[in-house]
């Protein structure tokens, strides 16, 4: 069947441009990417400091989530999971500025 | 169609028997050649003063220009105008010449469509010329235009329309509705010759030629009742062609 | 059925050294778009393919489409907020603010950037203005690196009236790794689509040829003139199969009316002969052994009868085959039929009387009738016609009419001597004569007339015995417009 088989060759053909298309994000080029400043250690003893600063300042002593929190926070933060770290100093940061009324 | 027609002689003598023996004005358009000299002679030596036209045209012409008693058109003419188309022409003029058709075609659509055009009587060839003599006839008289009548009157016989009654010398006679409308239409065209195809049409919308003589049997009964009493017949036959009512006045 | 055959034959070679199967016509043609089968075929894979295209674009409008839209939103309101804080406390409180929204942002994916109109930092999480972004583009996308780890955000900027520049974002990573996988995925999936596509049509393309092949293939050999042949019936009932039925149907009909004419022209042939042969003996016995004049008028006189008899038969033949034609139904209207036959009985009654049959009428005061008033004049005449002329004197003819509502049913019996129960199915054919018959003028043509007559009017004619004698019974069906449309009064002649 002639026909039929011109017919497969023709639907690949139109296939090409597709494939194309979702190679394209890859090959384009790109600038350089910015790192972000509240991803580095400095940021991490930083918003340590704030944390201790902010739960000594409070009123009634605070829960002992938060030291838990920022406990894990530093002890990531030296381990080298910055991110991680940082992410539990926020969260110790959240619950303290709930307790204090502040945000 | 079924009976033969003498030509000459006998024909003469046959129509120095009609009553209405002035001549008419009869105008034929027909182009095939055989048949127009037949029925152009036959109407000659009927008495009648013809025109022949063999094509549209001059049919048309001669149709609108002359006046004429009857006109005997062929349906298919050369020359561009049929006979059709003539009629048409004629009658939207509002000329109301009474018009024969003559055709080789037969169907019924044919003739109502003549019919409807404005034509009066139609007949397919071939024909008996008896037959054609008779209805051209019937036609001038219908085209004399008589008012409607209340009473016919022939000889002796006399038939009142609206009491359904009918009386010969004074004496009633009896008879039967098919009987009354028999003797209707040929009191109607007395005078004339009747052919039985124009008595089945007319008296009983046949349109077939039976294989029996029906009408022959049906005129019988009626010479029965209207002629045999009496001392002198009104209902004769004419050879070969049909019936007669007549009276034969001095 | 490949569109535009090309007649190949005996004038070259074919353009291509192809073997197709006998049953098609012809081999496959340069263009391929000229076949029908192709056409449908592609219809069928546009069709697929738009409508899978639809799905896909829709789907990913309402995934990834959903996520960047949300994306935007909550960076608007950021944006918002901030601008209020401006408004209320100034620079101070804006900066206060986003060293905030930094230290409580656990989802760990906000950015922002404050610089003086000199692109210095002021605050925010990026250590410059990014060369990438103009100070004109609002919506930007920005590739930043987190840990080590490349990503990317999306950011929107914002000056302030005294010349700061505010960029707020998001990390967009995950939602345009998902984007990216949804893309793909989808494309991929047009892909199958676009080859399932093209596999259902060439499906679709055989289907339809084999299913054409039949018809052509028959119709082929019918035109080669092999009238029994018939289009093949699947069974499943389908359009097909209804189209096959129907020019099997007319192939029958053609097959019928050519046996018809076979059979008229077998007969015209062999009876007709015998009145022209007759004739013309006449005539020419007389141009050789008339004595005198009134002899050879004789001859001529009966030369026209018999002229005029064979011109009765062949008007009915025309009338047959007219009938047959289907030519008349154009002439239909509605009228009664009871009036028809009493004038009918009138006019037969006076030579029932001469013979001294009895003929009786049996009809209901009013059948309402659609059809051509004088076929069926002529059919019922034709058959009181016979009844009077083969019965014996003392006999009895009767016409009866009624309507059983869905039919009227006309019958015409006699005590005749009737016809052979062998011959009654022959009996109306054309040309047919019974033995009963053979000495009686006419040429057969009568009931065959009838016949043709009552099928015109979707009705038929049937002969039984009326022991003794014949019944001759004619059925028609009374048609919707009999009953709605009044009768027009009996037209004079």
């Amino acid at each position: 069947m002639r026909g039929a088989h011109r017919i497969r060759i023709l639907g690949a053909a139109a296939a090409m441009p597709l494939i194309t298309l979702m190679l394209a994000p890859h090959t384009v080029a790109q600038p350089a990417p910015m790192p972000l400043l509240t991803d580095t250690p400095q940021y991490c003893v930083e918003l340590s400091d704030e944390v201790e600063e902010v739960r000594q300042s409070l009123v009634s002593p605070a829960p002992p989530e938060v030291e838990q929190l920022a406990e894990e926070g530093r002890r990531l933060c030296a381990m080298g999971e910055i991110r991680g770290g940082i992410v539990r100093l926020r969260r110790a940061m959240v619950l303290l500025h709930e307790i204090s009324g502040q945000s | 169609m079924r009976r033969n027609e003498r030509l000459g002689a006998t024909q003469a003598s046959e129509k120095s028997e009609n009553i209405e023996g002035e001549g008419m004005r009869i105008l034929v358009v027909e182009d095939d050649k055989d048949v127009a000299g037949f029925v152009v002679k036959g109407l000659r030596e009927s008495g009648h003063v013809v025109e022949h036209a063999d094509n549209g045209r001059d049919g048309l012409f001669l149709a609108a220009s002359e006046p004429f008693d009857a006109i005997i058109l062929d349906r298919m003419l050369p020359g561009g105008i049929d006979g059709l188309r003539i009629l048409e022409t004629l009658r939207s003029q509002r000329n109301t010449v009474p018009v024969l058709f003559l055709s080789a075609l037969g169907q019924v659509d044919d003739r109502v469509l003549g019919l409807k055009a404005g034509g009066d009587d139609y007949l397919t060839k071939p024909f008996a010329f008896a037959e054609l003599l008779a209805r051209v006839e019937a036609l001038t008289r219908r085209g004399k235009g008589e008012g409607p009548a209340t009473k016919l009157i022939v000889g002796d016989l006399e038939m009142d329309l609206l009491s359904r009654s009918v009386r010969r010398s004074g004496q009633k006679i009896d008879l039967q509705p098919r009987e009354f409308l028999l003797l209707e239409y040929l009191m109607r065209h007395a005078g004339q010759v009747v052919t039985r195809t124009m008595l089945l049409e007319g008296v009983w919308d046949y349109h077939f030629d039976p294989q029996t003589n029906v009408i022959d049997v049906h005129v019988s009964r009626l010479r029965q009742k209207v002629d045999k009493p009496f001392p002198t017949a009104l209902i004769h036959t004419v050879r070969n062609a049909g019936y007669m009512l007549r009276s034969d006045a001095p | 059925m490949e569109g535009h055959a090309a007649e190949l034959g005996p004038t070259g070679p074919p353009p291509r050294t192809e073997v197709s199967p006998p049953s098609a016509r012809g081999p496959v043609h340069p263009r391929f778009l000229h076949s029908a089968a192709l056409r449908f075929a592609a219809i069928y894979a546009l069709v697929f393919g738009i409508s899978a295209l639809a799905l896909a674009l829709f789907l990913w409008w309402e995934t990834a489409g959903v996520l960047d839209r949300e994306t935007d939103q909550t960076i608007t309101a950021d944006v918002q907020s901030l601008i209020e804080r401006w408004n209320q406390g100034g620079v101070p409180a804006l900066i206060l603010t986003i060293d905030n929204r930094l230290a409580e942002n656990v989802d760990d994916n906000a950015i922002y950037l404050l610089v003086d109109p000199a692109l210095e930092r002021i605050a925010g999480n990026l250590a410059s203005w990014p060369d990438s972004i103009p100070l004109d583009r609002t919506w930007s996308e920005l590739p930043i690196e987190r840990a080590g780890i490349r990503s990317l955000a999306r950011v929107r900027r914002y000056t302030f009236p005294d010349g700061l520049h505010l960029l707020v974002g998001r990390d967009v990573q995950v939602r345009a790794e998902l984007r990216n996988l949804l893309t793909t995925a989808l494309l991929w999936a047009l892909l199958v689509v676009v080859i399932l596509g093209l596999a259902g049509a060439i499906i679709v393309r055989g289907l339809f040829r084999r299913a054409l092949a039949n018809v052509s293939t028959t119709a082929a050999a019918i035109s080669a003139g092999d009238l029994s042949q018939r289009v093949r019936i699947t069974g499943r009932g389908d359009e097909f199969d209804r189209l096959s039925e129907t020019i099997n149907e007319m192939l029958e009909r053609i097959s019928r009316l050519m046996d018809g004419v076979r059979q008229v022209s077998n007969a015209i042939a062999h009876d007709l002969r015998t009145p022209i042969t007759r004739a013309r003996t006449r005539l020419e016995d007389a141009a050789l052994h008339a004595k005198s004049e009134a002899d050879l008028q004789a001859a001529i006189e009966r030369a026209i009868a018999d002229l005029d008899g064979i011109v009765a038969v062949f008007q009915a033949l025309l009338r047959i085959a007219e009938i047959e034609a289907g030519a008349r139904r154009s002439a239909f209207a509605a009228f009664d039929v009871a009036p028809l036959l009493a004038d009918l009985v009138d006019l037969y009654s006076a030579v029932a009387e001469e013979r001294g049959i009895s003929f009786l009428l049996e009809s209901p005061e009013q059948l309402p009738f659609f059809g051509d008033r004088e076929l069926i004049q002529q059919a019922i005449a034709n058959l009181v016609d016979n009844a009077l002329k083969f019965s014996p004197p003392g006999g009895m003819v009767r016409l009866s009419a009624e309507n059983t509502g869905r039919t009227i049913v006309i019958s015409v019996a006699d005590r005749g001597p009737g016809i052979p129960a062998d011959d009654r199915s022959r009996a109306m054919e054309r040309f047919f004569r019974g033995e009963a018959a053979r000495n009686t003028p006419g040429a057969g043509l009568g009931l065959a007339l009838v016949q043709a007559i009552a099928q015109l009017h979707a009705g038929g004619l049937s002969l039984t015995d009326n022991i003794p004698g014949l019944k001759a019974v004619l059925r028609l069906p009374v048609t919707v417009e009999a009953v709605h449309r009044p009768p027009a009064a009996a037209a004079s002649a």
